[in-house]
């Protein structure tokens, strides 16, 4: 039986489409120019695939397209969000202060931490059950030196949403920043820098169907929100992003943006039917299931735990059937399970018995179907033979 | 996934043994070890034949694969041997024969702990009813 691949949030196949678009930018005889060589056709062709690319970004996004930095992934383009721009705040006396979120990715948090080392300080605002942040909270940790805040559209483990829209207009008197990591959002839901207020906003292609090793901080370029660039080298992306432009991979994000808006009509109400059918087909199913993060949601995700059941030994049970995330200590970098989870107060069994659902294009209702059958029947087999269980079976 | 050996995987899909014993019979001994905070949590049980030696088995375990795995190795194992052997054995043939990960280890000695608990309770109670 072919592996059933629930991983989207992870990584997505790419795109048929993106791939054809991007094969004659790898060949050998032409499509190989560097875009900064101006004096010939070749360095114009690439330089002219690259601005495309830069427009199809910036259509999706509805920005003016000159705010799109092209990187090398999302970790990237959020690190030249957060360092950069507290790098330039606090060179210019503009403040030292980042607003976070406890249940935001590594990429994020990491980064304010390093930004914490360099001096500025850090608020990390928590989260309630749902995963939400409170609006009052975050006014209250504003503060005259703070320079940005920092929040995901979509979160990545359980597909809950920050208001967004909200916190921009709560920072719609003060001087800060707002950067939102948009990157699980992108194809899954309309991602429009005006509705959304967001004056920097980063992105991977990976995760929608494009390819891996290339992203977009997208920054406010009127009036130009200035960032002290990571590296130093030539005068590409404006200087703040240096180094040859990868032509071919930012091609397939031109293209994989052009794909997920033309997608993004259907692809949300289809996804979002198919994790409810996911998560009723297991409520149905009669075993212990409980949703990690009842707020409002992206349509691909689903944090689903099967607490009595440890994670690790249900990972074992259904991996030869389909590829899935487990979020149990035991298989976290942390080994102490995931930080998005504890965040909201997940207890210990749900906590060791927790997975991520991510759905994608390719997603049928006969995987979540299969899914289904798949889990439920592990789940089964793994609390029969649990102390965890409330009415376990005695043999003679 | 993490790597399993056959031996772990085997075992895990096997589950010899797995429920629990009848408390009611003579010589029997029973231990609860570990915690589902910790991630692994085991519940071990067996009965001693009138002439010492273990008759039955059953367990419970919340944990990963090589947790269940080594309950199901000792339900297969200690069968028919006597208090003596199966201390013995319950100190230091699972690692090699289920050839555990070195990072699981702790794990499986919460699973030895149980054994060895329910194996000296049922001893002590042999001895009271001879
Ligand atoms: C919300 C979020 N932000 C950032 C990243 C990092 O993306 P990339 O793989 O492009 O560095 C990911 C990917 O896991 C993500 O899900």
């Amino acid at each position: 039986m072919p592996l059933i691949y629930l991983d989207h949030a992870a990584t997505t196949p790419l795109d048929p489409v993106v791939l054809e678009g991007m094969l004659p930018w790898m060949a050998a005889d032409s499509g190989f120019g560097n875009p900064a060589s101006a004096s010939h056709a070749f360095g114009a062709e690439a330089a002219s695939a690259v601005e495309r690319a830069r427009r199809q970004v910036a259509s999706l996004l509805q920005a003016p397209p000159e705010g799109a930095i092209f990187t090398g992934s999302a970790t990237e383009a959020i690190n030249l969000a957060i360092l950069g721009r507290l790098r330039f705040a606090m060179q210019r006396g503009r403040g030292r202060h980042i607003i976070t979120c406890a249940t935001e990715h590594s990429a994020v948090l990491a980064a304010c931490e390093q930004a914490q080392r360099e001096g500025a300080e850090l608020s990390v605002l928590p989260v309630d059950a749902a995963g939400r942040i409170s609006l009052a909270e975050l006014r209250s940790e504003l503060r005259d030196d703070t320079a940005l805040v920092s929040l995901m559209l979509v979160n990545n483990e359980t597909g809950v949403l920050h208001d967004i829209p909200a916190v921009a207009t709560a920072l719609r008197e003060h001087s800060a920043m707002l950067h939102v990591d948009a990157t699980q959002a992108i194809g899954k839901l309309p991602v429009q820098v005006p509705a959304l207020g967001a004056d920097l906003l980063s992105l991977s292609a990976h995760k929608f169907h494009g390819p891996k090793g290339v992203g977009v901080l997208w920054r406010c370029p009127r009036p130009r929100l200035r960032l002290q660039p990571l590296q130093f080298g030539g005068g590409q992306e404006g200087g703040e992003r240096p180094g040859t432009q990868a032509v071919h991979q930012i091609v397939g994000l031109g293209l994989a943006c052009e794909q997920a808006g033309q997608y993004l009509g259907s692809e949300g109400p289809r996804l979002k039917a198919l994790r409810d059918r996911l998560e009723q087909g297991l409520f149905d199913a009669g075993i212990p299931v409980q949703c990690n993060g009842a707020g409002p949601r992206a349509p691909h995700i689903s944090n689903l735990s099967f607490p009595g059941v440890h994670g690790e030994a249900l990972l074992a049970e259904v991996g030869e059937e389909l590829a899935i995330a487990a979020g149990s200590a035991c298989t976290s970098r942390s080994g102490r399970g995931s930080h998005v989870l504890r965040a909201m107060g997940v207890g210990d069994a749900a906590l060791l018995s927790a997975f991520r659902f991510s759905l994608g294009r390719g997603s049928r209702e006969a995987d979540v179907d299969q899914a289904v059958s798949v889990f439920s029947r592990a789940v089964r087999r793994l609390l029969a033979i649990s102390p965890e269980a409330a009415g376990v079976a005695r043999r003679a | 996934m993490p790597d399993y050996s056959a031996a772990v995987l085997d075992h895990f899909r096997r589950a010899t043994g797995a429920g629990l014993l009848d408390p009611g019979q003579p010589r029997f001994g029973t231990a609860t070890v570990g915690t589902v905070k910790s991630g692994v949590k085991v519940v071990f049980q067996l009965g001693l034949s009138a002439d010492g030696r273990v008759d039955r088995v059953g367990w419970l375990a919340f944990g990963c694969p090589s947790t269940i795995a080594c309950c199901s190795w000792f339900a297969e194992a200690l069968p028919g041997c006597d208090v003596a052997t199966a201390e013995a054995l319950l100190h230091d043939q699972v690692m090699q024969a289920l050839a555990v990960a070195r990072d699981v280890r702790a794990r499986v000695l919460v699973v030895e702990d149980a054994a060895l608990a329910a194996l000296r309770m049922a001893d002590q109670e042999s001895e009271r009813t001879r």
